[in-house]
C-alpha cells in the first residue's frame, strides 16, 4: 500500500471536471484507490464520491493506493494534482 | 363509478377507436418504491445494466456531435454512469431490498442528492443538476424498456405527452388510440400518428384525472371527444358513425389507386413523407409514388444509432417498399425542434446549429451517410436522390458536393443531389442555387416560419396567419421560375402540399411534384382530378 498527502491548489477545487479526470486516470489501474478527507473516506474511482467531498482550494487529502500497480496509479493521480488539473491551459 | 364522462380534445390524427384505457405516466418520479419478487432480481439488474449501456452510447453520440462545446459535461455524465459505488448501490437495492430497477435508481441517486442538498455549498447546485439529468436519462431508459413488455393490443393510451419514438413503439404493440393532455396538432408525433393511422387527441385537459387502467373508452378524433365509460346508447351511435367513416375511408383508398393528374390530363407526381420504417407500407396503400422526403433523424432516437448498417437497412427497406418509384433521402437534419444535444443550449435553436451547418462541422457524419446512400444506390440504379437541408449559403452546397463527389468517385455511383429550399435566402437566390443543384424541394413549413418570423409551435400565433401567406407564395413562385429556367425539377414537401386547396395553387404555379404525409394523398389527388390546369393557373395568379 502506498499513501500520499496532497493539497488542492487549483482555485475552483475538485469540481466536476477535475473529478472526472481523476476517475478516468485511476480507473485504468487494477489497484484500489481511496481518499480520506476530514475523516471521511471515499472510493476514489467513484466520481460521485469525489464530488461529495466538496474539496475546495487548500483542502488536504490523503490518497491511498493498494494493489499490484499502486505506484503507477499513484504517479498518474499525483501528476494531475501537480499540474493543477491543467486549469490554466 | 360507471357514469359516462366526456372530455374534449383537439383531433390530431383522425378516426375512431374503442378500447380499454391504459394510463401512461412517464415521469412518475417521486413515487412510492415498487418492490419485486426476489426471483426477478437478476432480470431487474439486467434492465438496469442495459439502461446504463444504452445511456452511455447515447451520450457518446451526443459528445461526438457536440464536439468541444459540451464535451466536459457529457464526459462527467458518462463517468457518473460508470461510477462503481453508484452501480453497486443500485444493484444492492435491487437484490437485498427487492426494489424494481427504477425505484432502486431513484433511491440511490436520492442518497447522493440528499448529501448535496444538506451541505449548504453553492457549488453543489451545479452538480445536483448533472446528477438529476443522469438519473432522469436512466429512468427514461429503464421505463422505455419496460414499456416494450407492455401489451397495448386494442388499448387506448392516455398520457401527458409522447415522443415520436414512443408512438412508433406503442403502435408496434398494437395501440388503437391515443389521448394526450398536452401535445400539439402540428407536433412531430402527430404527423407520425396520421401516417400510422392512429386516432389521436391532443390538449385533452384532465384526461388523466378522469380515467383508470382498464376502463372502457372511445376516442373520437373526428369531432374531438374522449368518452370514458360510454353508455350503451353512445356505443351504438359510435358503431354507426364508425361504419360510415370506414366506408368513406374505403372510398378514399379506392381513389388512391387512380392516377394523379388534373381533369385535363396533366400528370402530377404525388409522393409520401416518411420518417420511420413502420410507416413505409402507408406509401403504397395511399397511392403515393415513392418517397419525396425520407427523414433520417430517427436514427438518433433509437438505441441502435446512426451507424452505416442501420442506415443501409433503412434505405433498402424504403427502396423496396415503393418499387419502382424513387426515394429522396434528406441528409441528417438535426437541430431546431429536433435537438440532439440539449447540453449546449442555444437561445434560438431554429436559427442555430442545425441541418447542413452540423453536417459540415461533423464531416464524418456526412461521409458515413453519403457512403450508406451510395451503397444502396449501387444496388438500385436511378432509385435514390439526396437532399441537403437548411441551406442558406451557396458555399454550403459546394462543400457538401465536394464530399459527395469524393464518395461518388470512390463508389462509381452518381446519385442526384439537390437542396431543400426552406430559407428565404435560398428562395431569393434560387437561380444561383439552380446551377449547383440537381433539383429543388420546397420545405414550406420552415420557409413560412422564417419568412414571417413566426414560431410555428407558438399557440398564440398559430391562428393569426394564413396557411399560405402571399409572401411565401411569391418565394415559391421565384423558386419555380428559377428551376424552370435552369431545367431542373422542383417539388414541394411541406405541409402546404397536404392541404388540397394549397396543393392546387402550387400546381397552378408550375409545381409538378408534391410530397406529403401518405394519409393526405387521396384527398389531394381527388381535388386535383376535379380541376383543369387552366383553372388552377388562373386561381394561383388571382392569389397575388
Amino acid at each position: 500500500m502506498r499513501t500520499e498527502t496532497v493539497t488542492v491548489t487549483n482555485p475552483a477545487g475538485i469540481h466536476t471536471r477535475p473529478a472526472a479526470m481523476i476517475v478516468q486516470a485511476v480507473s485504468r489501474f487494477q489497484s484500489d484507490f481511496h481518499i480520506t478527507m476530514y475523516g471521511y473516506r471515499i472510493n476514489g474511482k467513484s466520481i460521485l464520491g469525489l464530488l461529495t467531498l466538496a474539496a475546495g482550494p487548500g483542502s488536504e487529502m490523503e490518497l491511498e493506493f493498494d494493489g499490484p500497480d499502486e505506484d503507477a496509479a499513484a504517479e498518474s493521480v499525483l501528476a494531475l494534482f501537480e499540474a493543477g488539473f491543467h486549469e490554466h491551459e | 363509478m360507471s357514469e359516462e364522462h366526456r372530455i374534449p380534445g383537439t383531433p390530431a390524427s383522425g378516426g375512431h377507436a374503442f378500447g380499454a384505457v391504459h394510463v401512461y405516466r412517464r415521469m412518475r418520479f417521486n413515487q412510492a418504491p415498487v418492490t419485486i419478487d426476489p426471483a426477478e432480481a437478476d432480470a431487474e439488474i439486467g434492465r438496469f445494466r442495459s439502461a446504463c449501456t444504452d445511456a452511455m452510447h447515447e451520450l457518446g453520440r451526443i459528445a461526438e456531435l457536440a464536439g468541444s462545446g459540451g464535451g466536459d459535461i457529457i464526459t462527467t455524465h458518462i463517468e457518473i454512469l460508470r461510477d462503481p459505488e453508484l452501480r453497486a448501490g443500485v444493484e444492492s437495492r435491487i437484490r437485498s431490498q427487492h426494489l424494481a430497477a427504477d425505484s432502486a435508481v431513484w433511491g440511490t441517486f436520492e442518497q447522493y442528492l440528499a448529501l448535496m442538498r444538506g451541505s449548504g455549498n453553492p457549488v453543489f447546485r451545479e452538480r445536483m443538476v448533472d446528477l438529476e439529468d443522469v438519473r432522469d436519462r436512466l429512468l427514461f431508459r429503464i421505463r422505455y424498456d419496460a414499456s416494450q413488455a407492455v401489451r397495448l393490443e386494442g388499448q387506448i393510451l392516455v398520457a401527458d405527452d409522447c415522443t415520436p419514438t414512443e408512438l412508433v413503439e406503442w403502435a408496434r404493440q398494437g395501440l388503437k388510440g391515443l389521448v394526450l393532455q398536452g401535445g400539439g396538432r402540428t407536433s412531430h408525433a402527430s404527423i407520425i400518428a396520421r401516417s400510422l393511422g392512429i386516432p389521436k387527441l391532443v390538449a385533452a385537459s384532465n384526461a388523466l384525472a378522469g380515467c383508470t387502467d382498464g376502463v372502457p373508452a372511445i376516442v373520437d378524433a373526428e369531432t374531438g371527444w374522449f368518452v370514458v365509460n360510454p353508455s350503451e346508447a353512445t356505443r351504438t351511435a359510435y358503431r354507426e358513425r364508425m361504419a360510415g367513416y370506414e366506408a368513406e375511408r374505403a372510398r378514399r383508398l379506392a381513389i388512391a389507386g387512380e392516377p394523379a393528374r388534373t381533369a385535363c390530363g396533366e400528370p402530377i407526381v404525388i409522393r409520401g413523407n416518411i420518417e420511420f420504417e413502420d410507416e413505409l407500407p402507408a406509401v403504397r396503400l395511399h397511392g403515393a409514388e415513392g418517397i419525396g422526403l425520407l427523414r433520417t433523424e430517427s436514427f438518433f432516437l433509437t438505441p441502435e444509432g446512426e451507424g452505416p448498417d442501420a442506415q443501409i437497412r433503412f434505405y433498402e427497406a424504403a427502396v423496396h417498399a415503393c418499387d419502382p418509384h424513387p426515394v429522396t433521402i434528406r441528409l441528417f437534419d438535426v437541430g431546431g425542434d429536433k435537438v440532439l444535444d440539449n447540453r449546449v443550449p442555444e437561445a434560438n435553436p431554429f436559427l442555430g446549429w442545425r441541418g447542413v451547418r452540423i453536417l459540415l462541422d461533423r464531416p464524418e457524419l456526412l461521409r458515413t451517410q453519403l457512403h450508406a446512400i451510395h451503397t444502396v444506390a449501387a444496388r438500385h440504379p436511378g432509385r435514390l436522390r439526396i437532399m441537403i437541408p437548411m441551406v442558406a449559403d451557396p458555399g454550403e452546397v459546394e462543400a457538401v458536393r465536394r464530399e459527395w463527389e469524393a464518395v461518388a468517385a470512390g463508389t462509381g455511383v452518381r446519385v442526384p443531389i439537390g437542396i431543400m429550399v426552406e430559407t428565404p435566402a435560398a428562395a431569393i437566390e434560387a437561380a444561383e442555387y439552380a446551377r449547383i443543384s440537381d433539383f429543388f424541394s420546397l420545405g414550406t413549413n420552415d420557409l413560412t416560419q422564417y419568412t414571417l418570423a413566426v414560431d410555428r409551435g407558438n399557440p398564440r400565433l398559430a391562428s393569426r396567419y394564413p396557411l399560405a401567406p402571399t409572401a411565401v407564395m411569391r418565394l415559391v413562385d421565384m423558386t419555380v421560375e428559377a428551376a424552370t429556367a435552369a431545367g431542373i425539377e422542383v417539388a414541394v414537401c411541406g405541409e402546404l402540399a397536404a392541404d388540397p386547396e394549397s396543393a392546387a395553387w402550387l400546381v397552378g404555379l408550375g409545381v409538378r411534384e408534391l410530397s406529403m404525409a401518405p394519409a393526405s394523398v387521396p384527398a389531394v389527388k381527388e381535388h386535383l382530378r376535379r380541376h383543369t390546369l387552366a383553372d388552377l393557373q388562373a386561381a394561383a395568379r388571382n392569389r397575388f
